[in-house]
């Protein structure tokens, strides 16, 4: 059958130029779908981006008793070397304790001579790696173990606190990959609204079309195309917008100081973003396609129900 | 069964949680009937028209529409038959924001008649119902009469092989009523097949040559109709 297309391309333009406001706001919608969409899928590597290097390690200082001998720090060294979570260990002497607090005296602007560096204990510095804040209690068993070393003087434990910095941060990034996978529903929910709003306006047509004899087809005709177009506009405007966020995150990256790290580099790049921009847009297609296809076979628009419709 | 347009054998319809509104009806129209559906408001001449243009489903008999079971065309092909006639409204239901030859080109349109062949059909249509000088004014613009022209207009425009009318003079006075079933009865001479639904009795005795179908307490009663010269006498 001939499909009078001039005519269907017509009918679409005369319902945009009507109603200007309802299909900005649907392509509006469907742009913001286009980007929630991938921001939804890559949410988990953002989010993890976001969360700054020093909430994802804890550190634990071990100070050595003045006469603690050489053979036993290097025991306990080795003991604390051995332990899966250690990330690095950095030692500092007596003698550097005294130099960086004579530093830190003149920058207070006060005097302060250097005592004798035999007398002054030095102590580690362990950095411990995010799988001990995986195992809190095992981590600070380990911790006391080090304290009730007869070596050691006294032991700081940052575990606790950078515990909770963990699950505060990663209460955030749950709590963003929801908003995210929210809105993306929410714009999906939308969408479906201003179809339903669209096919009411548009019922007195279809109704005519059903009783004049239109195939199935030709009934679906004008919202496919009216459909289409408010993707091909979509589309590109959800592109932009996802390329401008791209360029955002170099100052979100400097915001967390996460910038040139190993968890900048886990932000996903354009094309990645691009290429889930595609997959959400297959996506967007399939919802709208089934949201017209399940209007005509709920008969949103049904022939028997439509006699109210014809008031004027 | 040759020439028979529409054939009803026991047809039985009710609305979801309402009365039967027919019980075993039985009626046929052959091809040239001019048919009046005569009964008061809520008989059920509204569904009659719209059982047999597939709009509206039954419960149980048998509808042949053109020798087809109607029932049969229910799954998808129903718009093949809808093709074949043409309806007429009391509210004329036009597309308010199309122009007159606009609106009676719509039944070419879907169906996919070219450009060319939809030009001709128009302007023969437009010259037959008088709405030559009014070919481009917007419906909206239109009175009562005049909409209801367009509507017969779109309703013959495709050469259907029967037009339903439901109660199509019920928005319009007598001279325009009269109007509309001169045209009615001009279109029946030419072989075409009509059925008019109206609760107006006078409606048959204003055009001759009609068959009238009362109905009457769920059940359609054939009634012999009065002639012209009858009514002379």
């Amino acid at each position: 059958m001939r499909i009078p297309w001039g005519f269907v391309l017509y009918r679409v333009c005369q319902d945009i130029v009507k109603e200007p406001l309802i299909f900005a706001t649907a392509v509006l919608c469907i742009t913001l779908t286009c980007v929630a969409g991938p921001l939804t899928l890559v949410s988990k590597s953002i989010t993890t981006c976001l969360v700054p290097p020093w909430a994802n390690r804890a550190v634990v200082m071990v100070s050595w008793k003045v006469k603690a001998s050489e053979k036993d720090r290097h025991r306990v060294l080795e003991t604390i070397r051995s332990a899966a979570w250690c990330e690095s260990i950095r030692e500092v002497s007596g003698e550097e304790v005294l130099k960086e607090v004579e530093r830190l005296a003149k920058s207070f602007g006060q005097g302060f001579s250097l005592g004798d560096p035999s007398v002054v204990p030095g102590y580690v510095e362990i950095t411990l790696s995010g799988g001990c804040l995986d195992h809190p209690q095992k981590c600070q068993a380990f911790v006391d173990s080090l304290a009730a070393d007869p070596a050691v003087d006294s032991v700081y434990s940052g575990i606790t606190w950078a515990v909770e910095a963990r699950n505060w941060f990663g209460f955030i990034r749950h709590s963003m990959v929801t908003l995210t996978a929210s809105f993306f529903l929410i714009m999906v929910v939308m969408l479906l609204l201003l179809y339903r709003l669209s096919f009411y306006r548009r019922m007195k047509e279809i109704y005519l079309w059903d009783l004049l004899g239109a195939s199935p087809f030709f009934k679906r005709l004008a919202c496919y195309i009216h459909s289409i177009s408010m993707i091909v506009l979509a589309w590109p405007l959800s592109l932009f917008l996802l390329y401008r966020l791209n360029k955002y995150w170099q100052h979100v990256e400097r915001f967390f100081g996460v910038e040139q790290t190993r968890l900048s580099g886990m932000l996903p790049s354009y094309g990645t973003l691009l290429g889930l921009s595609i997959l959400t847009l297959a996506l967007v297609i399939f919802i709208v396609f089934i949201i017209i296809e399940w209007a005509f076979r709920k008969n949103w628009v049904a022939a028997n129900k439509a006699d109210w419709i014809w008031g004027d | 069964m040759k020439d028979t347009i529409v054939y009803a054998e026991h047809l039985y319809k009710r609305y979801a949680g309402g009365d039967w509104v027919f019980e075993d009806v039985n009626f046929s129209v052959r091809a040239g009937d001019f048919l009046f559906l005569l009964g008061s408001s809520g008989s059920g001449k509204t569904t009659l028209i719209k059982i047999i243009s597939g709009q509206e489903s039954f419960d149980s008999g048998t509808v042949l529409v053109a020798g087809k079971n109607l029932k049969k065309l229910y799954s998808g092909k129903i718009h093949q038959w809808r093709r074949h006639i043409g309806i007429v409204f009391q509210d004329f239901r036009l597309l308010m924001d199309l122009s007159v030859e606009e609106n009676i080109a719509l039944p070419l349109i879907v169906t996919g008649f070219s450009g060319a062949e939809v030009r001709k059909r128009v302007s023969a249509v437009l010259r037959l119902i008088d709405l030559e000088s009014k070919r481009k004014t917007k419906c909206r613009f239109l009175s009562g009469g005049e909409r209801q022209l367009v509507a017969i207009g779109r309703a013959i425009v495709h050469s259907p092989i029967l037009i339903l009318a439901d109660e199509p003079t019920g928005n319009l006075d007598d001279e325009h009523a009269k109007r509309i079933l001169k045209l009615f009865s001009a279109f029946n001479k030419r072989g075409q097949t009509l059925i008019v639904a109206t609760h107006d009795r006078r409606l048959p005795m204003w055009v001759d040559g009609v068959n009238i179908f009362m109905i009457q307490e769920r059940a359609i009663v054939e009634v012999v109709p009065v002639r012209k010269e009858e009514r002379a006498l």
